[in-house]
């Protein structure tokens, strides 16, 4: 009698830590779908601000290139290589651009910096004119950049 | 600007373009045809220049007397397979350099023969105009090559392919690009134009 009641509590026992362990194991599914939707809705919710970088540069060419011919080209490649989409998100603007020493300063979104450098390279003509574009330093403030634009050798 | 790049494919040397090749920040460079040797003399001190062969073969036979009348241990070569059998057999060779993939042998690059490569240690050879220029079909297939050669770990030379002075781009736009356009890590492509053809080189150089 005794052995058959303690059967019943030991198949009693196992049943409910089963039940137990799937419940658990059901919960700790849920835990992880409800913090992923939190996650996911908090990511949505904060938007990075777009900070500016200025990209100072110089271009080495046949002859010497004007500021409308340089934008022309840079904004073309970019479209080229990164579509139009992605031209409007990194809003490229060319600054400043001394025509006599043939330097200049791109004011870009950071997010897009990269983006921005290999389309920035990649211009092989300026207005019909062969050209390298050399990309010399990334700086956070035009003050800086202006000041690069005199320092920098190459 | 730190020189530490070197460029593993330059078409054609001359003096104007190896001086701008220092001033982008090129110490390395390999030479396919060099124009007026005796003109180069003063920017050799500055710049490591070494010759370059590019075998393109069929059947192994070809590749085998090709290989035979190269003198290895002064030059890079670097083979461009056309069939399978070419490109297994020559991922075995220690004569070769690295192994060249163009738009014309694509197809040979399977997963056999990332294998293979890894397993020898060959880099595989790609040339940036390739990379930049070609139509979208084939963007597509390096893409998935390139990716395939990422997941396999396998090392990667990046060559300009430098023909004129205004041919030449600069270091660090190659790698934005290859990170942009192509997803490859900036690390991979940072090595592909510093350590890993730079080693290449550096064994070739004479004296």
């Amino acid at each position: 009698m005794i052995d058959a009641l303690l059967a019943i509590i030991l198949v009693l026992i196992l049943a409910t830590t089963l039940i137990l362990v799937c419940v658990l194991l059901k919960l700790k599914r849920l835990v992880k779908a409800y913090t992923a939707i939190i996650r996911a809705r908090e990511e949505t919710l904060s938007v990075k601000k777009p900070r500016k970088r200025y990209v100072v540069f110089t271009a080495i060419c046949e002859e010497r290139v004007k500021f409308e011919e340089l934008t022309d080209a840079v904004s073309s490649r970019f479209k080229e290589l990164f579509s139009e989409n992605t031209y409007y998100k990194a809003s490229p603007q060319l600054v400043l651009f001394d025509e006599s020493t043939q330097r200049g300063v791109y004011r870009v979104t950071h997010i897009y910096l990269d983006h921005f450098i290999a389309a920035l390279g990649l211009v092989k003509r300026i207005g019909g004119k062969k050209c390298v574009i050399v990309p010399l330093r990334t700086t956070g403030t035009l003050k800086r950049a202006r000041e690069l634009t005199r320092k920098l050798k190459f | 600007m730190k020189r530490l790049f070197a460029d593993i494919h330059a078409t054609l040397c001359s003096r104007e373009i190896l001086q701008l090749y220092y001033k982008l920040g090129y110490t390395h460079v390999a030479c396919l045809e060099k124009q007026a040797e005796h003109n180069l003399h003063s920017v050799n001190t500055r710049t490591v220049i070494v010759d370059k062969v590019v075998i393109s073969a069929s059947n192994i036979d070809d590749l085998k007397s090709a290989l035979t009348r190269i003198e290895h241990k002064r030059t890079i070569v670097t083979v461009h397979p056309e069939t399978t059998e070419v490109a297994r057999w020559c991922t075995h060779d220690s004569r070769v350099d690295t192994i060249l993939l163009t738009p014309s042998n694509i197809r040979v690059f399977d997963k056999g023969q990332f294998n293979i490569m890894k397993y020898y240690d060959k880099p595989l050879e790609v040339h940036v105009p390739h990379l930049l220029y070609s139509s979208s079909d084939i963007k597509t297939q390096f893409y998935r090559k390139l990716n395939m050669l990422l997941r396999h770990r396998i090392g990667l030379t990046l060559g300009t392919s430098t023909r004129s002075l205004y041919d030449l781009v600069h270091p660090v736009v190659v790698i934005k690009a290859v990170k942009t356009l192509y997803d490859v890590p900036e690390r991979v492509a940072l090595l592909a134009l510093t350590d890993i053809p730079r080693q290449l080189i550096a064994r070739k150089q004479p004296g």
